[in-house]
């Protein structure tokens, strides 16, 4: 009979302990942070100086600084209303993505899950097609018909482009808040202490899947607002929105350039501070249901 | 107020896979019933099917008086505790209490005393605002039962409750479950895989067994008196011998025992047999060699090693301690004590 040995071995105490090894640490650590870093801050510190600069020629630094173009831009009507239109789009599409997105998702949790995996390969299209390919065939499908053909250059078929582009940013972090909340699970719980669906989806699941929402609504916002090949090739320059007339206006020999880099930095800066204020009320959540993040605690 | 529950002739199969195969059930007001079995033997879905959370295929399911069959889950007099507690995360302990009396309309100060009676029912009463996250698993299954008997349900529903629980807390809430059980006086119907817990929790046993209901008893006449095979292998340990039947139509093991074959056997039987009811003897019945004896707490369990055959003897330890492995010892088996089935 051999006796099981069932105490951890004994460690000689002659070698040394074994040491974690150690990624990345010390000057090589410092010099590709630097240079990341670096890659990142300075088109958008470049940007920020050119807003400001009076001329900027050969030099690391502009000639002189000015808050002209800033003054000149955002009053100026044109760049304004694109501003609006752009704004309006992206909410509108933010809408009409969760109205065509939510519904689908959630019946797939609760009773279909065939559903998901088609929205989950339907989510591949726009990165499978370049965007110019989309919108013409979003264009070309709305021609098809007498009656579809007179929005083939409509504000309403480019938020359907909009949306089409953009819903598998929605799709993701949704899907991603559905699936760690448990979503099945505290529909069946609502559902047998009586509520319907309406007050299941209004007072339990939106409530523990908002992570996802406000994840999904700001990145489609932010695709949809600097998104330019659809609504240029959709609606050309008769629903001028702020790429449209940023791109139009560094192709215009009498254009604004300076102009250009404060539209830049006026809609980085907004929408830098909403993805601060959403990560601060999701307490940093937001980053863990971005796409390609570790959900394995599912239900 | 406590309702009866009728299960008549319900059927479910997923695509080929019957799950429930024509199963009837009656279950009387304030009992609680145990469907216990292995995995996928359909308690989990008959569990659903009363609380309306599966379709049915064929047959009718009744509380009291009232045809449920085709009733929404939310219309169903029924309080459901899930295996994983499913609380909703975004409401504190009361507020998950307080959710079934809001949905259905009820008054603030109604909700605030029924959800107070609750708290104090469940021994949570100081932890009312804190949220899932900051309790125990045992605490949040408590909360849990509070919340499926909030709004005084005909039918209580618990699909496995204690299963994602450590073996410490199970024990606990296991009797707890049972205590809140009976002073409410509700009719519970209780999934488990576990015998024991089973047989501890609940007032009748369903054994179920690849869709259907192989028997339905008290515990101890499943226990005792098994009436399938399934049942006396599945429930308590045993021993479980295949011997040949003699001309006589006897079923014998040496001189541990004789007893009739059954009527439908031929050629080999199952003799089976508990370990607490062989018997050590000083002279005659079946002779063996102890190969372990496992110290069990109030009893030892002796392995005899008889022939090809290893037997099952439970000792209690006060008189366990002269017993080891090598020594020869003598044992026997009451006759009433074993239960006999054909060979399938």
């Amino acid at each position: 009979m051999t006796a099981v040995q069932t105490s951890p071995p004994a460690v000689r105490p002659d070698l040394p302990a074994p040491r974690a090894p150690r990624v990345g640490s010390g000057w090589p650590r410092w010099a590709l942070f630097s240079g990341w870093a670096a890659f990142l801050v300075l088109p958008v510190m470049a940007t920020i100086l050119y807003s400001f600069a009076t001329v900027w020629r050969n030099e690391a630094f502009p000639d002189g600084y000015t808050t002209r173009w800033w003054l000149e831009t955002l009053s100026e009507p044109r760049v304004v209303s694109s501003l609006v239109r752009s704004l309006l789009l992206a909410l509108l599409t933010v809408v009409v993505v969760a109205l065509v997105v939510l519904p689908p998702l959630y019946w797939s949790y609760v009773r279909n899950p065939r559903i998901r995996t088609l929205m989950q390969l339907s989510a591949l299209l726009p990165f499978a097609l370049p965007f110019v390919v989309l919108a013409y065939g979003i264009k070309n499908l709305a021609g098809i018909t007498e009656i579809t053909r007179q929005w083939e250059s409509s504000s309403l078929l480019l938020v359907l482009g909009h949306v089409a582009l953009s819903f598998p940013f929605f799709l993701w972090p949704v899907d991603g808040a559905m699936a760690s909340a448990g979503v099945r699970r505290l529909s069946e719980a609502a559902e047998t202490s009586g509520a319907g669906p309406v007050a299941t989806l209004l007072r339990v699941i939106a409530p523990n899947i908002r992570t996802g929402l406000l994840t999904g609504s700001i990145l489609t916002f932010a695709v949809s607002f600097g998104e330019y090949s659809i609504a240029r090739v959709i609606t050309g320059s008769s629903f001028e929105t702020l790429p449209v007339w940023q791109v139009a206006a560094l192709q215009d020999t009498r254009g604004n350039p300076n102009g250009v880099a404060v539209m830049a930095v006026f809609t980085f800066v907004v929408m830098f501070v909403v993805s601060v204020l959403i990560a601060r009320a999701t307490q940093g959540e937001t980053i863990r249901l971005l796409p390609g993040v570790d959900l394995s605690k599912t239900d | 107020m406590p309702s009866s529950v009728h299960i008549e002739s319900v059927t479910k199969a997923y695509g080929d896979a019957l799950a429930l195969d024509d199963v009837s059930l009656e279950v009387p007001p304030g009992e609680m019933l145990a469907l216990l079995g292995p995995s996928g033997c359909g308690k989990t879905t008959l569990l659903r099917a009363i609380a309306g959370l599966n379709d049915l295929d064929a047959g009718r399911i009744r509380i009291g008086d009232t045809d449920v069959t085709n009733l929404p889950t939310r219309q169903r007099p029924i309080g459901m505790v899930f295996q994983h507690y499913a609380l909703f995360p975004n409401l504190t302990v009361s507020g998950n209490i307080s959710f079934p009396l809001e949905i259905r309309r009820q008054s603030k100060a109604e909700i605030g005393r029924r959800v107070g009676s609750l708290l104090d029912l469940i021994g949570l009463s100081a932890l009312g605002d804190r949220y899932p996250n900051q309790l125990s698993g045992g605490q949040q299954q408590r909360v849990a039962v509070a919340r499926a008997l909030a709004p005084e349900p005909e039918v209580l529903l618990l699909d496995e409750p204690l299963a994602a629980l450590d073996a410490a807390i199970r024990n606990e809430l296991r009797d707890e479950i049972r205590r809140i059980q009976h002073r409410v006086g509700t009719t519970a119907v209780f999934v488990t895989h576990d015998q024991s817990e089973a047989m501890a929790i609940a007032d009748r046993v369903a054994v179920m067994k690849q869709g259907r209901i192989l028997e339905c008893a008290a515990p101890a006449e499943i226990y005792d008196r098994p009436q399938s095979q399934f049942a006396a292998m599945f429930v308590g340990s045993r021993n479980v011998l295949e011997l040949p039947i003699t001309d006589d139509r006897m079923v014998r093991w040496g001189e541990a025992f004789s007893v009739p074959a059954p009527e439908e056997a031929n050629g080999k039987a199952l003799a089976v047999f508990r370990p607490e009811d062989v018997r050590l003897v000083e002279r005659g019945g079946m002779i063996g060699a102890i190969d372990v004896v496992v110290f069990l707490g109030p009893v030892s369990r002796v392995y005899v090693s008889v022939g090809d055959h290893m037997v099952h003897i439970d000792v209690p330890s006060r008189e366990a301690s002269g017993l080891g492995p090598g020594r020869q010892v003598s044992f026997a088996v009451p006759a009433d004590a074993i239960r006999v089935f054909a060979t399938a």
